[in-house]
């Protein structure tokens, strides 16, 4: 399909909801990773609100409310899962641009076309890591291909005198230690399999690490192991 | 001009509030819909074709507000014309999946918008913000009637095409054209 180039009409007309389906899923794939759309299409949203305001307020019937959370509850895995793969593929298309100048790394995120294809085809999965009030904390993609594990921390930094350590969680059998996570991102070799349904989890340690070789602080974050993609 | 919404709540609440949803807190969730959806729900009951409609739309609306919350970015929009661009596109997503809307219904809504639209030199505050207001009258009455159609009402291009017997792509062009007047008039922001 021929791409839009008029940016300030596309972003116009799709707030103004008189594009065709289409073409309101391609802008809407497009604001995820093309800033000035979805600047311009901010900015559209705030010009044409006052007409949005006369409509003025009409309270829902009480029973909405109820309907609503059912079915947020309902979807609830799914629509955790689609949160997780937004997550993963923005941090994806992050990590590419590793060591690059932040300038670089911008046209890399910019455009799709120049964001390498992933890597060989391995089993992967994914896990968000939650703490107890359901905030996320660790995001991971494990890649079985290539061995590796990629642990992002989007919550807290441990205490400065403690370190957070990653554990796979088998549903039987002892956890298996898989090294400290004190960096924001860590790119680890796995010298473990891990399977569906398994589960990661972080737990607060003496700087360092754990000094037994077993979980000896609090289990502050854990996620279950999804098959991605 | 966005400082804060109509019912008083600040819009660093909702910011606040919309950080909290997006990382899955229902009790933020409840208080936000709380806040916004009398709003909302007056948006998506002026597009739908029934109130029962309206109802059915206002849920989808708010389930994906819980789905994209963590794609609202309070540096391009702030959360109450976020959440009125989806509540707007599920309500005419759902307008566009029934049967088309009959033609006395466009009489009515002519005519409604007809006692909403300013009489030349009135300074009325009728119709959005002053400045939007004074722009939409700079407008030609048909480029004007069809801006308020699509936003308020939910027209597609199709329906005005057949409203203001003009071809579909000319209707694309008049929109376009007519939307960056309005742009240029508000003084490019």
């Amino acid at each position: 399909m021929a791409v839009d180039d008029d940016i300030e009409g596309l972003a116009a007309e799709y707030v103004l909801g008189t594009l065709d389906p289409s073409e309101r899923r391609d802008v809407e794939a497009r604001i995820e990773r093309d800033p000035a759309l979805a600047v311009a299409v901010g900015g559209w949203a705030g010009r044409l609100q006052p007409l949005a305001d006369l409509a003025g307020e009409i309270p829902p019937p009480v029973s909405a409310w109820k309907s609503i959370l059912a079915r947020i509850r309902d979807a609830g895995e799914a629509g955790r899962v689609l949160v997780l793969e937004r997550t993963v593929r923005r941090w994806r298309l992050a990590t590419v641009g590793v060591g690059i100048a932040a300038a670089v790394l911008a046209v890399i995120v910019g455009s799709d076309r120049l964001v390498p294809p992933p890597p060989a085809p391995g089993l992967s999965y994914v896990a968000v890591l939650n703490g107890e009030a359901g905030q996320p904390a660790f995001v991971a993609a494990v890649d079985t291909g290539s061995g590796t594990i990629r642990l992002r921390r989007i919550g807290e930094a441990p205490p400065p005198d403690k370190s957070y350590e990653l554990w796979q969680v088998p549903a039987s059998g002892p956890t298996v230690s898989m090294g400290v996570a004190d960096n924001l991102s860590d790119l680890k070799k796995l010298n473990v399999s891990l399977k569906d349904g398994e589960k990661l989890a972080i737990s607060l340690e003496p700087k360092g690490g754990s000094p037994t070789g077993q979980a000896t602080g609090p289990i502050v974050y854990v996620g279950a192991l999804l098959p991605a993609e | 001009m966005l400082g804060s919404t109509s019912d008083g709540a600040p819009q660093g609440e909702l910011v606040t509030l919309m950080a909290a949803v997006a990382s899955r807190n229902e009790a933020a969730f409840k208080t936000l819909y709380e806040r916004t959806s009398a709003k909302l729900f007056a948006v998506v009951r002026r597009i739908s074709v029934s109130e029962a409609a309206a109802e059915e739309a206002l849920q989808e609306a708010w389930v994906r507000i819980w789905n994209n919350a963590d794609r609202f970015d309070p540096a391009v929009a702030s959360p109450i014309t976020w959440m009125t661009t989806i509540a707007r596109h599920t309500a005419i997503d759902s307008v566009r999946r029934g049967a088309e809307r009959v033609s006395a219904t466009a009489i009515e809504i002519d005519e409604e918008l007809a006692e909403k639209l300013p009489a030349p030199g009135a300074t009325a505050d009728g119709l959005g913000g002053p400045h939007l207001r004074r722009c939409l009258d700079g407008l030609e009455a048909d480029r004007r009637g069809m801006v308020l159609l699509a936003y308020c009402y939910g027209w597609s291009r199709e329906e005005l095409s057949r409203r203001f017997d003009r071809p579909v792509a000319t209707v694309k062009t008049v929109l376009r054209r007519s939307l960056i007047a309005l742009k240029e008039c508000l003084g490019g922001r």
